[in-house]
């Protein structure tokens, strides 16, 4: 039964073992005794509930459900400012490895990303699905693939952190009645440059138009787009100005087929909510519309360019705790105006785990001994485990947490 | 010596060396007394009228028992005798006005009046008068005399002034001679123990007798049956007394004597009947409990058997409940008996909160559960708790307090 | 993992006796409380599988046959994942009925518990990995409980006016429920920054290494009773 299924997760590619067994020996120590049968034909000694498979554009349907290992110079790189969920980030400082599950959601973007026609404009694709199902897990996986296929990140962790606790907000100086959040535009620009490190080097991402900051600032056209992120943090002043001009950039430079962009982000509705915590001078609550930072995304999520690819996630708990909508569907989250701007869009459910994949997590967590209780891993313990968390992934955490 | 049937005034001779003989003497016609008690130093019992007895006494040419000197019954006792004579005609009037009233009652409500039960009557004066009292005890009834006029001792003495009773002057003769009764078991149950010691018999569980399941009379219904005023003190020694004999190896052979002053716990869990399925189109068995209640909530609970271990609140699956504690709970019966992922639950829960409506859906599904799953079962939930309805609600606030327990701040001045 | 620790995780999964439940088997079983809307005659429920075993292994379920049975409480389940010592010690936990919250503590603070063992097992390379046992939360805190038990406390005894401090033995049940006190104690006094769970997990851990400040506390307790060893007497006068 193990030799099949490992056999499967290869594609019956015997070079692939050989390329990968020296990476995966040192997995092997931590096979568990308990409950899995023994490895049989094959070489490989990864147990059947982990993938070979690193890198997400290799990742295929019959990989789904095993726990790909993220290396953590890439996690470093990619996620070092938020992208991954704190709870998660936990569990992997713990299990000293950060392993994350494949399932259908993420595969079915990637795949709908090998087989898209660029030319075309920038295709949107909605995640939605109950607390807890795994979207913002999906969104780290299709990071980690368009950060492997070169493709300019746009990633914003999660939205509502920029109007449920601002760092430090101020009027505008330019824009009449809107709020600026200068500290949390710069903490972006950081952000941005850390994920598209590799690629800022690149001499055909150079700026198309000249950017005029102030008098004596002004980045020209053909200078590397590098200067304009250095130009925002520098500046604290004109950080909000550099991502907006960024963000313009990264469309015209996308249709000039001089780089590909993913854009990807969590908690997308709150852009189009009615309340945030930020305040004008004159201690008036402004909705999120009247703060600048939201433009520039909001614009990046528009059909006005192509080649490239706009991942956003609608999640009931972007609300206040007040104003939650008790749903989880897009129409919903996102209101008739947030609708409209969205629509058409592909959207991709994220559901709770199927009876194999809760079979692998579990198999997972055993492994790495985060249940100790022997009664977890027999029969009854797991059917009851699934009954108690209804197999969501999230509610399984908790419920094995102190077991 | 063989038992008799009582009639109208038996008259008892008093024996000697503290063996007594306690009889009760009922003045309503028809009641059999107590099985009685000899022994071979007594004299006969003689089922004579009181008239008859003391005209014998009176006669007998007994040397030993020196004949009373001729005198004139006392005023007090004259009135006594009185009192006990009309109280005796007072209920013979009521039997008889009680057997016409039957009569015609069963002329009114056109029943045969030979088979009429009590069950009937009440029946019967329950539709005809309809009460809206919430007191049972102040609603009409009609029963006979026995059942409503409090029973009073007869004539404790005869007419010398002689008590009947040996042990008369302790003020509770039937108390007393209860206890002395007991006595007398626990020492022939010592000398039967000693028989079978010496015969070698072993002994086993089965002799002795099993208390549980029923409790010993409250004073109150001990004073009723005793037909007299019994203190804690008394009662207290009474229940030593009676379990001092119950705790006899031997002591099932004294079984109908000790059960006679205990009452049994009526178990209504045990005595309910568990439904039987009925049958989907498709041929699933289903059970439908209704009416589970724990607080203020109220739930319905369908369990369908085969079934793959879905659940269903209110159309929603178990993320209903977001608490753990909750989902614990209707998870409990179908661990307990271990039916998880083997039937399908339906539920629908009103009112209440969190754990009214999860416990509510646990009792309703632990009562469904009882129909596929045998006898063994069915009791190991009783006995885990699962079939009691769990009557605890919230404390009413109470006028003067703050809260149901909370009292004033107490101040010192 | 060895004997002793296995007696141990079983004791800890196994249910506290019925200190008042008498042994022969013709007195009544009654239950414990005394102010109850159920009538006296009701029995407690016995929702543990062992239990129900024994109970008809040792034949005395024929007597509770007879006897109405009272409804299992909320947090009583039959499930294997079920501890009544850690349920009874959230109990103590618990403030002004939040029983959810107080679950999410003690849970939460068997949750850092595992985690600092696991973290520290995936530190070991592989060779020492084998010998490493990460122990059961659950298991850890009994371990703890027994370690911060005192065997005597002093009690204030009025004599001649004076009150002394006398040296008295405190029955298993009184030094459980004083052990819990002393573990929420120890966890509640910390800087405003820690959690609380996290602290309750520091001394559960330290506890049942029999270092920390709780085993201090009894410690110094029983120090504290051998130093008025000579007001002993006093307790008959």
């Amino acid at each position: 039964m193990i030799g099949k299924s490992v056999f499967r997760a290869l594609n019956g590619k015997q070079e692939v073992v050989k390329r990968c067994s020296k990476i995966v020996i040192r997995a092997s120590s931590t096979v568990p005794q308990m409950s899995l049968p023994s490895s049989s034909e094959n070489s490989n000694p990864l147990p059947f509930f982990r993938s070979i498979q690193n890198s997400p554009s290799l990742h295929a349907s019959n990989n789904s459900g095993q726990f790909y290992t993220i290396d953590p110079s890439i996690k470093k790189q990619l996620f070092l400012y938020g992208g991954i969920p704190k709870t998660f980030d936990e569990l992997c400082n713990t299990f000293k490895e950060t392993c994350m599950m494949i399932r259908e959601p993420a595969l079915e973007i990637m795949d709908y990303m090998k087989s898209t026609n660029f030319n075309n404009a920038a295709t949107r694709y909605c995640l939605y699905g109950k607390i807890g199902t795994g979207k913002s897990m999906t969104m780290a996986h299709v990071l980690h693939y368009g950060f492997e296929n070169s493709f300019v990140i746009v990633h914003v962790p999660w939205a509502p952190y920029w109007y449920k606790f601002p760092k430090e907000y101020s009027d505008c100086p330019t824009k009449e009645g809107m709020v600026d959040l200068p500290l949390d535009a710069v903490a972006w620009l950081i952000h941005f440059k850390n994920q598209n490190s590799h690629l800022l080097a690149d001499p055909n991402l150079s700026v198309c138009q000249d950017w005029e900051w102030s008098k004596r600032e002004i980045t020209k056209k053909g200078a590397p787009l590098a200067e304009i992120v250095e130009m925002g943090i520098n500046r604290v002043k004109y950080s909000t100005n550099c991502i907006e001009a960024l963000l313009q950039e990264l469309k015209q430079l996308s249709d000039l087929k001089r780089c590909k962009t993913i854009v990807v982000i969590d908690g997308f509705n709150i852009f189009f909510s009615d309340k945030t915590k930020i305040k004008t001078a004159a201690f008036e609550k402004i909705p999120p519309k009247r703060v600048t930072i939201t433009s520039p995304f909001v614009d990046i999520t528009k059909q006005d360019w192509s080649n490239g690819a706009v991942i956003v996630s609608v999640d009931d708990l972007a609300f206040f705790r007040k104003d939650q909508r008790n749903t989880h569907y897009p129409r919903g989250l996102l209101g008739p105006e947030g609708f409209e701007h969205l629509d058409p869009f592909i959207p991709i459910e994220t559901k709770n785990y199927s009876e194999k994949e809760f079979h692998y997590c579990i198999e997972y967590f055993l492994e790495r001994r985060w249940i100790i209780n022997p009664h977890a891993a027999s029969e009854e313990g797991r059917k009851e485990l699934a009954f108690i968390s209804n197999r969501n992934p999230f509610n399984l955490l908790k419920v094995t947490a102190p077991l | 010596m063989a038992t008799t049937m009582l009639h109208k005034h038996r008259v008892s001779v008093l024996f000697s060396f503290g063996r007594s003989l306690y009889r009760r003497i009922n003045v309503s016609q028809g009641e059999f007394g107590l099985q009685q008690k000899c022994s071979a130093y007594s004299r006969p019992i003689n089922t004579l009228s009181a008239s008859e007895a003391v005209a014998e006494i009176k006669n007998m040419p007994d040397e030993s028992r020196p004949m009373p000197a001729k005198k004139p019954i006392s005023k007090a006792m004259k009135a006594y005798l009185l009192q006990a004579k009309n109280y005796d005609e007072f209920m013979k009037k009521q039997n008889t006005e009680f057997q016409i009233g039957r009569r015609h009652l069963a002329n009114i409500m056109s029943m045969d009046a030979d088979t009429m039960t009590q069950e009937d009557i009440d029946q019967a004066i329950e539709f005809l008068f309809p009460s809206g009292l919430y007191e049972p005890r102040a609603r009409p009834m009609m029963k006979s005399p026995e059942l409503i006029f409090p029973p009073k001792k007869a004539a404790e003495f005869d007419e010398s002034g002689r008590p009947y009773h040996s042990l008369f002057y302790t003020m509770n003769p039937n108390f007393y001679g209860l206890l002395q009764e007991a006595v007398t078991e626990y020492v022939n149950l010592n000398k039967e123990e000693d028989n079978m010691i010496r015969k070698r018999i072993s002994f086993n569980s089965d002799m002795k007798i099993i208390l549980s399941g029923s409790d010993w009379l409250s004073q109150e219904k001990l004073s009723n049956l005793l037909i007299e005023q019994i203190d804690d003190a008394q009662y207290e020694q009474f229940k030593n007394v009676m379990l001092r004999l119950a705790e006899h190896p031997l002591s099932n052979k004294v079984k109908d004597f000790i059960m006679k002053y205990r009452y049994s716990l009526v178990n209504e869990a045990a005595l309910a009947e568990i439904p039987k399925p009925s049958y989907e189109k498709d041929g699933r068995a289903y059970v439908t409990f209704k009416g589970a209640r724990r607080k203020n909530a109220y739930a319905d609970v369908t369990v369908h058997m085969p079934g793959t271990g879905k659940f269903l609140i209110n159309d929603c699956d178990i993320e209903y409940f977001q608490d753990i504690q909750s989902r614990e709970q209707i998870t409990f019966p179908l661990i307990f008996t271990a039916l998880l992922g083997k039937v399908d639950v339906t539920a629908t829960a009103i009112q209440g909160g969190t754990t009214g409506q999860s416990g509510a859906v646990r009792f309703g599904l632990a009562m469904a559960l009882r129909s596929f799953v045998d006898d063994k079962m069915v009791e190991r939930m009783r006995l885990a708790g699962l079939l009691q309805v769990d009557w605890r609600t919230r404390e009413r606030k109470k006028p003067g307090q703050p809260g149901a327990r909370r009292k004033p701040t107490w101040k010192a001045r | 993992m060895s004997s002793l620790t296995k007696l141990i995780s079983t004791l800890a999964r196994v249910s506290d006796t019925k200190l008042a439940l008498l042994n022969h088997s013709n007195v009544q079983i009654i239950s414990s409380a005394k102010m109850s809307q159920y009538p006296k005659y009701f029995i407690d429920p016995t929702f543990r599988n062992d239990e129900l075993n024994a109970l008809y292994e040792t034949g005395e379920v024929k007597e509770k046959a007879l006897v109405p049975c009272r409804a299992a409480l909320t947090e009583h389940t039959s499930s294997e994942f079920y501890s009544s010592f850690t349920r009874k010690f959230i109990n103590h936990v618990m403030r002004k009925g939040n029983k959810q919250l107080a679950r999410e503590v003690v849970e939460k603070a068997f949750e850092v518990i595992k985690k600092t063992q696991i973290q520290k097992y995936h530190s070991l390379p592989p060779e020492k990995k084998v010998d490493f046992t990460i122990r059961d939360p659950h298991e850890l805190f009994h371990q703890a409980v027994i370690n911060v038990k005192p065997i005597m406390v002093l009690t204030p005894i009025k004599r001649g006016g004076v009150r002394y401090q006398v040296p008295v033995p405190v029955d298993d049940l009184q030094a459980t429920i004083l052990a819990y006190k002393w573990f929420i104690e120890a966890s509640k006094d910390k800087e405003r920054t820690v959690r609380f769970y996290n602290k309750l997990a520091k001394e559960i851990m330290d506890a049942a290494n029999n270092t920390g400040r709780v085993v201090k506390k009894k410690l110094d307790l029983h120090k504290q009773c051998e130093a008025n060893r000579a007001y002993a007497h006093y307790r008959w006068n």
